[in-house]
């Protein structure tokens, strides 16, 4: 029998003693396979010397003859150092995977063996490794139907042959999971709290559902689509059919990984039901914590937590890429209305109890708030395509999805290295132990690790045209100049003429004596990339366009993370010389550049980060600019040809530099229609949870005004405008709302916040309606004379009583912080900024009845003291308020106390 | 140029060269001119030009002196908030340093600490030391903790100090267990570079050695470089080729001799030990040390001495009114020479 199907998911189990490998897969029709591949066996290689070869065997012999099949000499070259020739080790072939650790703890701990090498790889991924198999790629199997009990799969077949294949169009299933649990005080519990709801979304429809809602409490149907159970062990019961019956290829959610999954895993347990739930007849669903998170797996399908999707895919600013504004916030809510325009059923999250309890209204709302969450969790998926990177991933590392997903860079590293190192003849180390990796951080503390260049950038206002010059691929560009690989590093003496000495002094053997393994990866990745976007830019399909354009981000991320990868201390092959030899060319060619650039004394470079420029000329427009920036790259990539190129990425007109890593300009980019405007920022905050809106909106208009009109007065102006207009209470209220997360009940907070006194008082005017665990609250702080935290209100009380804000607050602690680092930086002083917070200084106090002189300055001081209790502090409090009672601090000597020092 | 050129120009003027001074003119031939100018001013010139004549030439005209960080007095009126925003920032600089530290793991801040946590570790600035009872402060929180340990560790702490500290929650309270100083960097290669220049606290005729001279007194900070004579700041940052050199008269470490050592020496290396340089008590900006200098200077008061920490050198003068000192440091060889001139 033939098939081509789609590879998902690998695992063996052991028949008669003996490991049977399964691959599970899907066909471009939708239906699940298993093949099955008998007589592969686990192995690893031993160092031990021409002497004590026989004890090794006589060892194996004795301790663990039923589980060694076959010990083979091999020439292989052990990892780490140039080596002219190859070393003989001892291939020790077993029978069973999962007693390879054993015998490797075993030999490690005999005098005979030298070193132990690739015993602690995956079983699954030795064997794709060896069969050329990689994860998410298509393949053609020729097999004969085999007849079994164990998996649940449309094809199951024992393989004759297999071959890989031109992608084809995937065909999976989705399934959306989302439960409602009743937990009356603080975050449900697992073992305590039942599940009350699991409503499922699919994609395809099963049985003609969209979405199916399971409720564990037998309330009247209100619709086709709920189902309801006598209870939680039904509804789960019922959970595990749906999942055997649909047979999902992904099964997700929103934070899938660390409460759903998870909660489902315990409940299971808890009602003694099978945990089955995979393609697998036997395994089981299994849910550790590991380091403060969950790791799930289930048997032949794939777990996709689309709330980590959502933050990688934040971070990688793909949003941005596909026109989406940073979020603030990654709740389900704020991400579906961003990203979809529509968000979750409105509903206050600590009224679930109650309308669990409460009329059959009441449970309709709760039933369709919970659809819907399994709705917007499947949507975003789907329309938004995050899932395309990992398996274009997937297909470049050879990782299974789960794993692309789960893991971090370095597994995806390192299997790709497994793969090459093996065919150029090469052994991988073990992964480290915890004493070799304290070992390296110490190395690494001790040596001290130098990392990317960053020029100190020419502070302050440019108003010339500013060309920013950008390296190709920089450090995976050094890889492959300077040859740097752990099989090409130097470290024995050598007569070896073709060295590459990097800047720091560590030698390499040049390309003509070996290619590193590492280079050459990242040449056929890059070579790759280069290939998939020129074929991305010719095709019209759009479908293909998307998939193109994952793979070539794919590629790209692989590329470039070999640098951390041999810097990573948990690596295998982590090497601090590559890394640091990495740093020291880079931080070599961006001084070069600078000084090639600064050669024409018209041009001078105001900020340089690791692989990028800025130059700044004399010139007085975009173009000329852009016309010299050629010029410049012309002939940085004559002087640094055969190392790296450099290419002009855009032109700013106007570029505000506050200090390194954060600045804010006007860039130009060439298009085909022209000149693409853009206003780039980088560090400046515009986005924080603990600004209100008015801070976001008033550091950006101001940004605008400085780069577009470069006019500071003007700036200043608007920011004066904007603290006028705050002392009169002319701002709206919604502007000055600041929010929290409320985590805990009130009495576990140690400390007094604003959030929480004002939960406080909320729940004093109406505890039915206040907020609760997992409620996000807004506040604003009021004016008054008591503590911050207890001048913090309710948005619609202030509105409703006409209540006056606290603009000094906002002034000092909202406004000031973000705008005096971008005014400083364009020479207007912090006591010009502060002159319109001086008046209301004065202001304020005459209100008050203070009388002290404001303009008292002190030019010697004993120390600090607080105008409300007059506590003493030798050292001013770094928050600017009193510890004990919030009141303001003030410099004192003697009797004397005043607002200012002149020292 | 090739290396018949080189050596017909050198013979155009009268000097032969040896090997390895047409190797070096050969790379570099923009020197050859200012080279054969300076030759030509001798009063005895050399017939055949030799690897010490370069080396000497190279010393007089490449060695470059510059400022690279100066700390002016500060003269403007500061109000309690830009006070409050200088700690903040000083803070937050060195907490980014310590956050690098492996030893100080998954520091929280203080507001998180509850009875449930056993034990935890902080960043935070000693507000204020009592007897047994510390009080350190962060962004969010003071507290006060004891330290029951080591008498000299506690010793070592001084108010205004930011460190990493490992605590535990006993019955009597919290307790300082460790405490984590940012410390140096270790520097695998010491930064060389050319040229020698001469610290000294007297202006002593005898002193020609060097063409470049940094003179530390009571009036201040001078350089002195080819007889021009400048004033710098005190403390100041200078870097010669490549070398980074910080510079102070020191006595304001006079108030540190009990708790962070005998000599000046000694005590500027504590401190940079601590990223803060001077009183963290002064209200002044950039006294935090994220980049450390290649060597110290200090005088004042003490013994003249020598210490090299982590790649780091650290000298002292010593006090002028008794002992009139002076060091040599080769940037070639970091050797450090003794001058003692009583």
């Amino acid at each position: 029998m033939e098939i081509v199907f789609q590879l998902l998911d690998c695992d063996y189990v052991l028949l008669d003693g003996l490991p049977l490998v399964r691959i599970f897969g899907k066909t471009e029709e939708g239906k699940s396979t298993c093949i099955f591949v008998k007589n592969y066996f686990p192995y690893f290689y031993i160092q031990v010397s021409e002497e004590r070869k026989q004890e090794l065997k006589t060892f194996l012999d004795k301790k663990f003859k039923n589980q060694i099949l076959k010990i083979e000499e091999v020439e292989k070259f052990i990892p780490a150092g140039y080596q002219e020739s190859k070393t003989k080790l001892q291939k020790i072939i077993s029978k069973d995977p999962s007693q390879v650790p054993m015998i490797r703890d075993e030999l490690s701990n005999q005098k005979f063996v030298e070193k132990i090498f690739e015993a602690d790889i995956l079983f699954k991924y030795r064997f794709m490794a060896d069969w050329n198999l990689f994860g998410m790629r298509w393949y053609k199997v020729n097999g004969t139907k085999m007849k079994t009990q164990t998996v649940k799969a449309d094809y199951p077949i024992e393989l004759e042959s297999i071959e890989e294949v031109q992608d084809k169009q995937s065909s999976f299933k989705f399934l959306s999971v989302d439960i409602e649990t009743i937990s009356e005080e603080g975050l449900p519990d697992a073992t305590k709290d039942q599940i009350a709801i699991i409503s499922l979304a699919f994609e395809p429809e099963f049985n003609g559902h969209s979405a199916i809602v399971l409720v564990a409490k037998p309330t009247a149907r209100h619709n086709g689509d709920i189902q309801v159970f006598k209870n939680e062990k039904e509804m789960l019961q019922e959970f595990g059919k749906i999942i055997s019956n649909y047979d999902p290829d992904m099964i997700i959610g929103y934070n899938v990984n660390n409460f759903d999954i998870p909660f489902i895993s315990e409940r299971f347990s808890q009602n003694k039901l099978s945990k089955t739930l995979g393609r697998d007849n036997q395994k089981p669903l299994m849910s550790h914590k590991i380091a403060g998170s969950f790791r799930n797996s289930i048997i032949g399908r794939t777990i996709v937590d689309v709330y980590d999707l959502v933050k990688e895919t934040q971070i990688k600013t793909q949003l941005a890429e596909k026109g989406f504004s940073k979020l603030k916030r990654y709740g389900l809510d704020d991400v579906a209305k961003e990203l979809l325009k529509e968000g979750k059923v409105e509903i206050i999250k600590s009224d679930i109890p109650k309308m669990w309890n409460g009329n059959s209204d009441q449970i309709k709302l709760l039933l369709d708030y919970a659809r819907k969450d399994a709705e917007l969790a499947l949507k975003l998926l789907i329309r938004i395509s995050m899932l395309d990177k990992f398996v274009e991933i997937s297909k470049v590392s050879g990782l299974l999805l789960q794993d692309s997903l789960d893991g971090g860079e370095a597994t995806r590293v390192e299997n790709i290295l497994l793969r090459k190192f093996d065919k150029e003849d090469f052994v991988l180390p073990l992964k480290p132990s915890s004493n070799e990796i304290l070992k390296r951080s110490e190395d690494r503390i001790s040596r001290g690790f130098k990392g990317a260049l960053v020029l100190e950038p020419i502070a302050g206002l440019h108003t010339t045209p500013i060309i920013y010059l950008d390296f190709k691929s920089m450090y995976p560009s050094i890889f492959i100049a300077y040859n740097l690989c752990p099989s090409t590093v130097i470290i024995k003496p050598t007569n070896v003429t073709d060295v590459i000495e990097t800047p720091n002094k560590v030698k390499f053997v040049g390309k003509s004596v070996r290619e590193g393994v590492m280079p050459k990866v990242v040449r056929e990745l890059i070579e790759e990339r280069d290939k998939v976007r020129a074929e991305a830019k010719k095709t019209k399909d759009e479908s293909k366009k998307k998939i193109l354009e994952a793979k070539q981000i794919a590629l790209k991320y692989m590329t470039n993370s070999f640098y951390g990868y041999t810097g990573y201390e948990r690596a295998r092959l982590y090497m601090l010389d590559i890394a640091t030899s990495i740093t020291a060319c880079g931080r070599f060619l961006i001084e070069k550049t600078k000084s090639l650039v600064e050669e024409d004394k018209t041009l001078k470079v105001v900020y340089g980060d690791t692989d990028s420029i800025m130059v700044k000329t004399s010139l007085s427009n975009i173009d000329e600019a852009f016309a010299t920036g050629l010029q410049l790259e012309k002939k940085v990539n004559k002087a640094l040809e055969g190392i790296i190129q450099i290419k002009i990425e855009s032109v700013f007109g106007s570029l505000l530099i506050l200090s390194k890593k954060r600045y804010a300009g006007l860039s130009y980019e060439k298009s085909e229609d022209g000149w693409k405007e853009k206003l780039t920022m980088k560090g400046i905050e515009t986005v924080r949870r603990d600004w209100c809106d008015l801070t976001s909106e008033t550091l950006r208009i101001i940004l605008e005004i400085i780069l577009r009109e470069k006019n500071p007065k003007k700036a200043l102006n608007y920011m004066r405008d904007v603290i006028r207009k705050l002392d009169r209470n002319e701002i709206p209220v919604e502007k000055l709302v600041i929010t929290k997360s409320i985590t805990k009940s009130i009495r576990a907070y140690k400390g007094i916040q604003p959030h929480v006194e004002l939960l406080k008082k909320l729940k004093k005017r109406d505890e039915a309606s206040a907020p609760g665990i997992g409620d996000r609250i807004g506040f604003v702080i009021i004016h008054g004379t008591q503590l911050l935290s207890e001048r913090s209100e309710d948005p619609e009380y202030v509105k409703i009583h006409k209540l006056k804000v606290d603009s000094k607050y906002y002034i000092e602690n909202q406004i000031l912080p973000p705008l005096e680092r971008v005014f400083e930086a364009i020479g207007i002083s912090k006591s010009e900024i502060l002159h319109a917070g001086k008046q209301l200084l004065l202001t304020d106090s005459i209100k008050n009845g203070i009388t002290k002189p404001e303009n008292q300055v002190l030019h010697e001081i004993d120390g600090f003291i607080c105008d409300k209790c007059n506590k003493t502090y030798t050292l001013m409090p770094m928050i600017g308020k009193c510890f004990d009672c919030g009141g303001e601090i003030e410099f004192y000597k003697g009797e004397n106390k005043a607002r200012y020092f002149s020292p | 140029m090739n290396a018949q050129e080189v050596i017909n120009k050198f013979i155009s003027k009268g000097f032969q060269l040896n090997s390895d001074s047409l190797k070096f003119f050969t790379e570099n031939p923009e020197k050859i001119d200012d080279f054969i100018t300076e030759l030509e001013n001798l009063p005895q010139k050399p017939t055949t030009i030799t690897k010490e004549n370069v080396t000497k030439f190279l010393e007089t005209t490449e060695s470059e002196i510059k400022i690279i960080e100066e700390f002016p007095r500060q003269n403007k009126v500061l109000t309690t908030n830009e006070v409050a925003q200088i700690y903040q920032n000083q803070f937050d600089r060195i907490k980014k340093i310590l956050s690098n530290r492996i030893d100080l793991p998954n520091s929280i801040s203080i507001n998180k600490i509850s009875d449930k946590l056993k034990e935890f570790s902080i960043i935070a600035r000693v507000s204020q030391i009592d007897g047994s009872k510390i009080i350190l402060e962060d962004l969010t929180n003071q507290i006060t903790v004891t330290f029951p340990n080591s008498e000299s560790d506690k010793q070592f702490l001084i108010e205004g100090e930011v460190a990493g500290f490992i605590c535990s929650n006993t019955e009597r309270g919290l307790q300082i267990k460790k405490i984590i100083w940012p410390d140096l960097q270790f520097k695998k290669e010491v930064t060389k570079g050319t040229g020698k220049i001469m610290f000294s606290n007297t202006t002593d005729e005898k002193l020609q050695q060097s063409s470049i001279k940094i003179f530390l007194g009571n009036e201040g900070l001078f350089l002195e470089r080819d007889s021009e004579i400048k004033k710098i700041s005190d403390p100041c940052i200078l870097e010669m080729n490549g070398v980074r050199i910080f510079v102070s008269h020191g006595k304001i470490l006079e108030k540190y001799k009990a708790k962070l050592g005998d000599t000046a020496a000694k005590i500027i290396l504590n401190l940079a030990r601590k990223r803060i340089i001077f009183p963290p008590k002064s209200i002044a900006e950039n006294f935090v040390l994220e980049e450390i200098p290649d060597i110290f200077v200090v005088d004042s008061f003490g013994e003249a001495e020598a210490i090299t920490y982590k790649g780091t050198t650290f000298l002292s003068l010593g006090d002028p009114n008794k002992k009139k000192t002076a060091w040599i440091v080769d940037l070639q060889t970091r050797e450090n020479v003794k001058i003692d001139l009583n």
